[in-house]
């Protein structure tokens, strides 16, 4: 016995709280001197597990749960729930409204409760989400009135502003008239997705990384799936909706009837509260083939186009937009509309 | 003395065992004679329990004992049989030794 063996403390406090008051003692004292024999006979663990096993014994004798008689002299409890059950059978038609209305009311509140919960969980499963922003566009100052889509050119020249840590670009396609083609290229099926589609450069899941929810890579990664033009990420709903139980890696599915994508990877499905609800994910190094000499232009802007940035620990927010309205104004001259970026706490509900 | 003595199996033994003890029984040291005598292995908790039912129906009376180290400190309940005990303990071996009697007369 190198250390002073005790019993677990759990066990003990067992039967300290709640064996009859006068009973407490002996029960101990005859567990701590079982107990000793044990330990010298085996060992600790073995004593251990014995005075738990032991412990449970006694809870499943009656004695055990007894408490002193005149203790119980002037306890009503039972009478109460039996009046309380006869007057509830007395007046049936109250009864039955009351219950009900307790029951509906109980349950709305229920039913609240989980749906302000899923609400508040979007998107908090990223691990830097506090001081993850979406940019957006506002006309003049009026910050409720914004729009998303950011012009192509921006994204790039943001690159020096200091207190960006992280950005990502993506532009969200929304639906897509998807042809799946067999290994040899004729069209073999033909889908129509309503959404979920959206190009995303490797760097989207360092921003929106999903680290505290299950989604997981099945084939491929972020950082080679993603990185050549014509490549396309798809869910596993959708791997199994196109191919059942065929590997879909390395086929082609050809968008628009034009633009032909080659499966780099599968990713698990994106869990319901979220604000980034994708299936399939083109590569952003595709875009050049999409929108052509639209990627330069400083002026028009698409609203699918959304650009996400993690600032700094502890930069002010404010800092940041002016830095970045001054990047813009410098490459900016005409002066027809004067667009100021803004930063918002965004990636919050602002549904595509 | 009501006529309809209730004394369940292991009731007996254990009323035996306290009887065979003498002055120093109580939960431990009756397990322990009771594997000894009768080589039944029976659960701390059931004794404790059989003890309280003796005790209720007045077969045997306890106080509580000095304490010891190998306790922890503390006490033990010390059981002692009462004549009602002990005359319920040798009613029932008459009436058993009475039956056998007559087994062997036949």
């Amino acid at each position: 016995m190198v250390t002073d063996p005790q019993p677990p403390r759990w066990a003990e406090m067992l039967i300290e709280r709640f064996a009859p008051k006068n009973f407490a003692e002996e029960i101990r004292g005859d567990l701590y001197e079982m107990y000793l024999g044990d330990v010298k006979q085996r060992n600790h663990r073995v004593a251990r597990r014995k005075y738990v096993w032991r412990v449970l014994g006694f809870c499943t004798h009656t004695f055990f749960w007894k408490q002193p008689t005149q203790q119980n002299r002037y306890n009503m409890t039972g009478s109460y729930f039996k009046m309380a059950k006869r007057s509830l059978l007395a007046n049936k038609v109250t009864t039955t409204i009351n219950v009900l209305g307790l029951v509906i009311g109980i349950a709305s509140a229920l039913a609240i409760i989980s749906i302000i919960r899923f609400e508040q969980s979007f998107d908090t499963f990223h691990s830097d989400y506090k001081n993850t922003y979406r940019m957006v566009r506002v006309s003049g100052g009026d910050v409720a009135e914004f729009r998303t889509g950011i012009p192509y050119a921006i994204p790039p020249a943001m690159k020096d502003v200091a207190s960006i840590k992280k950005m990502t670009k993506l532009e969200y396609l929304r639906g897509a008239n998807v042809d799946v083609l067999s290994s040899d290229g004729k069209f073999e099926r033909q889908f129509i997705e309503e959404d979920g589609v959206v190009t995303v450069e490797p760097e989207f899941f360092d921003v929106i990384d999903f680290a505290g929810s299950p989604i997981q890579w099945i084939a491929g990664d972020a950082k080679t799936s993603l990185r050549e033009p014509s490549s396309v990420v798809v869910t596993r709903a959708i791997a199994q909706k196109y191919f059942g139980e065929e590997n879909p890696i390395g086929r082609t599915l050809r968008f628009q009837k034009a633009y032909d994508f080659k499966i780099t990877g599968v990713i698990e499905d994106f869990p319901r509260n979220t604000d980034f609800p994708f299936t399939m994910l083109v590569s952003y190094s595709s875009m050049p083939l999409l929108f052509k000499e639209r990627m330069s232009d400083w002026v028009s802007s698409n609203d699918g186009h959304a650009v996400y940035v993690v600032l700094q620990e502890g930069v002010n927010v404010k800092d940041v937009e002016a830095q970045i309205a001054k990047l813009h104004e410098a490459k900016y001259r005409k002066g027809f509309v004067k667009l100021s970026s803004l930063l918002s706490s965004a990636t919050k509900r602002s549904a595509f | 003395m009501s006529g309809r003595i209730y004394l369940g199996e292991l009731e007996e033994l254990i009323l035996l065992m306290v009887a065979l003890i003498g002055t120093d029984a109580y939960g431990v040291s009756i397990a322990t004679a009771l594997e000894e005598q009768t080589g039944r292995v029976i659960t701390i908790s059931a004794v404790h329990a059989a003890l309280h039912r003796l005790e209720d129906k007045g077969f045997v009376k306890s106080k509580m004992g000095g304490a010891s180290m190998e306790r922890g400190g503390r006490r033990k309940r010390l059981f002692q049989i009462t004549t009602y005990g002990r005359q319920t303990l040798e009613e029932v071996r008459d009436v058993r030794d009475l039956i056998w009697a007559q087994i062997q007369n036949i």
